[in-house]
């Protein structure tokens, strides 16, 4: 884990875990884009639309500059990569823990063919 | 479930070497569950479950620095071996730090079976303090650590 990025971790999932955040994510992905145009796909408010990037942007993952009248939001990196480590890092619990449930898997079969049930120790 | 739709945070599809009903039983009975459902040298001192659907999930992995989370769930859908999916929130300590669901595709292949393990991050309750954060941290450092050694 990088250390500096840790207090900012709660915030990103706390952002990533609204579909609609998500959702400007991913259209953010092929580029910066406005308040107005990313509000377009969704049949909420532009306040509502307003309040969700000003989480984006609390969370550190969307970047916002004013361009004469409209407001430009593009995608900041940083804080999703520190998500998808901790998540890579989550994931290698499961590749242990699946390990162990092959290895115990087998114990358990070995077990059957010498007509002991759970033989492990 | 509004969320199967939307891609999974945590994909891992593998294979393994036993019948769909032994790898199914290793799940869904948890004295079989016990037995392995934690990363290396860590434990499950509680692991009781109910695996039905609405049936529920009360677990406790204790790492070997000596601290305890806890993971307590409800299986919000269960097909005998076929599918589970749960719904979970994990706590270190007393305080309550994620909401998780996971899902879990079994599929028979010839002897063997496939497990598909589908897993989303809801949120992160707001009363994840930084200190439950940092010992979450330490845990995931933990395991990684095992992993190279």
């Amino acid at each position: 884990m990088v250390k500096y990025s840790e207090p900012s971790l709660d915030r990103t999932f706390a952002a990533l875990a609204d579909p609609t955040r998500r959702a400007m994510l991913t259209m953010l992905q092929g580029g910066s884009h406005s308040v107005s145009a990313l509000a377009q796909p969704f049949s909420i408010s532009l306040p509502a639309v307003m309040k969700h990037v000003g989480v984006l942007a609390t969370a550190g993952l969307i970047t916002k500059k004013k361009k004469g009248r409209t407001v430009a939001c593009t995608l900041a990196p940083g804080p999703m990569r520190d998500a998808t480590q901790w998540l890579r890092h989550y994931e290698r619990f499961w590749d242990e823990s699946l390990d162990r449930l092959d290895g115990y898997l087998q114990t358990i079969q070995q077990g059957d063919s010498n007509g002991h049930r759970r033989s492990r120790s | 479930m509004g969320t199967a739709a939307q891609e999974a945070d945590i994909a891992i599809d593998r294979v393994f070497d036993a019948p769909l009903q032994l790898v199914w039983e290793a799940w869904s009975d948890p004295k079989h569950a016990q037995q392995w459902c934690a990363p290396h040298g860590c434990t499950n001192p509680v692991y009781e479950q109910d695996m039905r659907t609405g049936g529920t999930l009360r677990m406790h992995m204790l790492v070997p620095n000596g601290n305890l989370y806890r993971e307590e769930g409800v299986y919000e859908e269960v097909a005998p071996q076929h599918r589970f999916t749960r719904l979970s929130i994990v706590s270190f300590g007393d305080t309550k730090i994620f909401e998780t669901r996971l899902t879990v595709t079994f599929e028979a292949y010839g002897d063997k079976t496939k497990l598909s393990i589908r897993q989303w991050f809801l949120k992160l309750t707001p009363e994840a303090a930084k200190g439950a954060q940092e010992g979450w941290a330490q845990t995931l450092e933990r395991l990684s650590a095992y992993l190279a050694s």
